[in-house]
């Protein structure tokens, strides 16, 4: 009976050890609702987990309801519209296409009729991705004209062993041990202990006028609201932003929109006269040229964030949605009858 | 892979229950592949200098034993030149050719040596030292050669100690991975708690004081006297509660499968001298220097001067183990400097300086601190520039700290419990009484609630 109970046990935990190299085994029990999802209380909760702000994260579902337009909505975007939040459905595009903004990809490959293409980025990292130079991660795809030396078998090999790592990632195991209910109220009374007594959060999250938002949007750095922008910077940062448009436009795309999405702490803090007032200035320099799908003006009179969460809830998703919807139907209602441009 | 992430505890779990659950020889072939992958989890490549060394040591030592003479001598110096080699590449080479680039350029000279941008494999200043000491005790005839390649493998690369020791002796060790240890409530009780407690001294005391000190050694010059003070005495028990902590946890791993590593600190900071906290700090490799370098120089057989010798040899050798930088080297030469001043006044002051427990204990607290500011500092003009700061007794001009008020207060009182328990409970007794049971989940759950998370190594991991 002992020796049954030991391999049990030496099974369950060789199980959940394996759990935590494997990624598609944990992703696959979430989506089979064998395990909850951990950012289903938003993802500031996730690393704070202050009790105070446990509000179910609003799943929004909002399916264009029009007819789709004949042209395609190419879609750089950041977490705001990612596609577990944002579904393709929602846009009047008839195609769509998405990648994660900041990264890489050389492989585009262009669809013939009218292209869209919509950069979008939250404020927090607009200076990261334009300061430097122009955004310039999509790379249409052209046909290789010579083949590519292949490095030797030996290098490979080397390149490999030296390369190697075991896959590991302890987030895989607290999703599925610590992410019960049950788990999560042991883990609020760590979390309201530690900010009650030593006013402390996890330290990559922050309170502010009791609201939760990132430390990166305040601790100083490149990324932080307060971090004081020059005029030549938001001059460089527009160029910038000029030249993207027309690297895209001689690539092929018809339309090109910046989309700046405000930080949930800068409309906290949007009256603080420390505030750097980052994307009111790159809105309205005289010199930009691109066109704008902005949401400034109506985030700023209400609300639009989740408790929990440094994403925008249901309605304010709409309003971007709506937004960017705009743009694909109203200049574009005689690609319906010429579908081919 | 840490021992205070959740990865290591489930790993724990597992390779103790299988470890029990199976016979003698698989045992010793589960270790080392518990090991092995307890090692590969940092940087898999580098088990392969781990097996290198094995191969040449495990060879060496059964070619010494077999052999008289200058080729037992010649063995041996081949084993030592393997384990030296790779330490001196890897840790060294990069220091010795950045100071032999600016003593060349003093003469005028250019050094074409390149440098290598390489990764320092974890730990392995400390199987290093504990492959060596295998090969110099089987040359001594102090220790027969292990026959068994497993068996050899395992006491180089036996996970609790891999990485940052206790730096054990094979007389100590290679006996015990051929006992067959039974499942025992006992030592599997009393490893468990010195395990808690050692998670606790790493992640509440440890990583919280650690907060402090990195917000002041990072930019020294920023911050005034007061503050450097502080976070200086702070970096004491810091440090203290980072390595004991983790060699706790190391002998608790091994306690509860039934082996008997040997004690690492007892309690340092209650020494009375400079001499004493050396054999209560890190007695693993204390004992090492002892053996295998300070008593082939001749100990303290061969005179006063050549005992100054002796010990300035030591300590600087020690602190080059412990970093490749001018700062540890600094920082061995004090320790050096401090006991060789002892002697001197033991020996040269004409009259006995009326002794007190408390005063020699806060005297040497005072430069052990002192010391461990080379030790944390950023370079050696970071150290200058805490230190006059600290010694400008300007302690008015502010203070500044990364804590709320409450927690600066609870840091001290860490750090009193920490001092009461060492001096009233240095062993927890661990009879299954329902205070025992009280203390064991009250630690854990301690650790849990006040526990600092940060995914921070272990200072001696670097070494």
């Amino acid at each position: 009976m002992n020796k049954i109970l030991k391999y049990i046990a030496v099974l369950f935990f060789g199980f959940l050890w394996f759990l935590g190299c494997s990624r598609d085994t944990v992703v696959a029990l979430v989506e089979n609702d064998f395990i909850k999802d951990d950012y289903r209380y938003g993802d500031l909760y996730r690393l704070s987990n202050l009790s105070k702000y446990r509000v179910l994260a609003e799943k929004c579902r909002m399916p264009y309801s029009g007819e789709k337009m004949p042209v395609a909505l190419y879609l750089a975007g950041d977490s705001f519209t990612e596609e577990g939040r944002v579904k393709p459905d929602e846009y009047a595009a008839g195609t769509f296409f998405r990648t994660f903004v900041a990264e890489e990809n050389k492989n585009l490959q262009l669809m013939p009729g009218k292209k869209i293409l919509v950069i979008e980025t939250v404020e927090r990292h607009l200076r990261e991705r334009f300061l430097e130079k122009p955004w310039e991660n999509w790379i249409v795809k052209e046909p290789q004209l010579t083949a590519r030396k292949e490095p030797f078998f030996l290098n490979k090999l080397y390149q490999s062993i030296v390369n190697l790592e075991v896959p590991y990632r302890e987030e895989m195991h607290e999703s599925v041990l610590f992410n019960s209910d049950f788990i999560l109220k042991i883990k609020e009374l760590k979390a309201d202990l530690n900010y009650t007594f030593f006013g402390k959060t996890d330290p990559k999250v922050k309170v502010i006028q009791d609201e939760l938002v990132y430390d990166l949007d305040i601790d100083p750095g490149i990324s932080s609201v307060y971090d004081k922008v020059s005029e030549e910077e938001i001059g460089l940062i527009v160029k910038h932003v000029n030249i993207t448009r027309e690297t895209y436009k001689k690539m092929g795309f018809d339309e090109v929109y910046l989309s700046i999405i405000p930080n949930k702490t800068s409309l906290l803090v949007k009256d603080d006269k420390k505030y750097n007032h980052l994307i009111e200035r790159v809105e309205n320099h005289p010199d930009l040229q691109v066109p704008l799908i902005s949401v400034w003006k109506e985030f700023t009179a209400k609300n639009y964030y989740q408790k929990g969460d440094s994403h925008w809830n249901c309605a304010g998703q709409k309003i971007w949605v709506d937004k960017v919807n705009e743009r694909l139907t109203v200049n574009n209602e005689n690609l319906r009858v010429f579908p081919h441009k | 892979m840490l021992f205070d992430s959740l990865q290591f505890i489930l790993f724990y779990i597992v390779v103790t229950l299988l470890y029990f659950s199976i016979r003698h020889r698989g045992r010793v072939w589960l270790l080392l592949l518990a090991s092995s992958y307890f090692y590969i989890v940092f940087k898999p490549v580098y088990i392969l200098i781990l097996l290198v060394t094995i191969i040449v040591d495990y060879f060496a030592g059964i070619w010494i034993a077999q052999s008289e003479g200058k080729k037992r001598k010649w063995f041996l110096i081949i084993s030592l030149i393997a384990n030296v080699g790779f330490l001196a590449f890897f840790k060294y080479w990069n220091f010795f050719n950045e100071n032999l680039t600016q003593l060349l350029e003093i003469f005028g000279m250019i050094n074409h040596l390149p440098d290598y941008e390489t990764e320092l494999p974890i730990g392995l200043s400390f199987h290093t030292f504990q492959a060596m000491s295998y090969t110099i005790e089987v040359y001594r005839r102090k220790q027969k050669p292990e026959k068994d390649f497993i068996v050899y493998s395992l006491y180089v690369m036996f996970y609790p100690q891999l990485v940052a020791g206790p730096i054990e002796r094979p007389q100590n060790m290679l006996h015990q991975f051929h006992t067959y240890f039974k499942f025992n409530w006992e030592t599997m009780k009393s490893g468990l708690m010195l395990m808690a407690w050692g998670l606790f001294k790493k992640v509440v005391i440890s990583n919280r004081l650690a907060e402090m000190v990195d917000y002041c050694f990072d930019n020294p010059a920023d911050h005034p006297g007061l503050t450097l003070l502080v976070a200086s005495v702070f970096y004491s028990f810091q440090i203290y509660c980072d390595f004991s902590g983790y060699s706790d946890i190391a002998i608790g791993a091994g306690r509860s499968m039934g082996f008997t590593l040997m004690r690492n600190f007892d309690v340092p900071y209650l020494s009375k001298s400079i001499g004493e906290f050396w054999r209560r700090w890190h007695i693993s490799l204390s004992t090492w220097f002892k053996d295998y370098l300070y008593i082939p120089l001749g100990g303290s057989k061969e005179g006063e001067w050549k005992l100054y010798r002796n010990i300035a040899i030591v300590f600087l050798v020690s602190g080059l183990w412990h970093g490749a930088a001018w700062t540890f080297i600094v920082w061995g030469g004090l320790h050096a400097g401090f006991q060789i001043a002892a002697r001197l006044r033991d020996k040269f002051l004409p009259f006995k300086i009326p002794k007190n427990d408390f005063l020699s204990i806060l005297f040497t607290f005072v430069l052990v601190t002192l010391a461990w500011v080379f030790f944390r500092a950023k370079g050696i003009h970071n150290a200058k520039v805490i230190l006059t700061k600290i010694f400008s007794f300007d302690f008015f001009s502010g203070y500044s700290m990364p804590y709320t008020v409450n927690e600066f207060i609870f840091c001290w009182l860490l750090i009193l419990g920490l001092f009461l328990k060492d001096v009233f409970a240095s062993e927890i007794n661990t009879r299954s009484t329902p205070a025992f049971y009280a203390k064991f989940i009250g630690l854990a759950a301690l650790c849990y609630l006040f526990g600092v998370f940060s995914g921070e190594q272990f200072i001696y991991f670097q070494f």
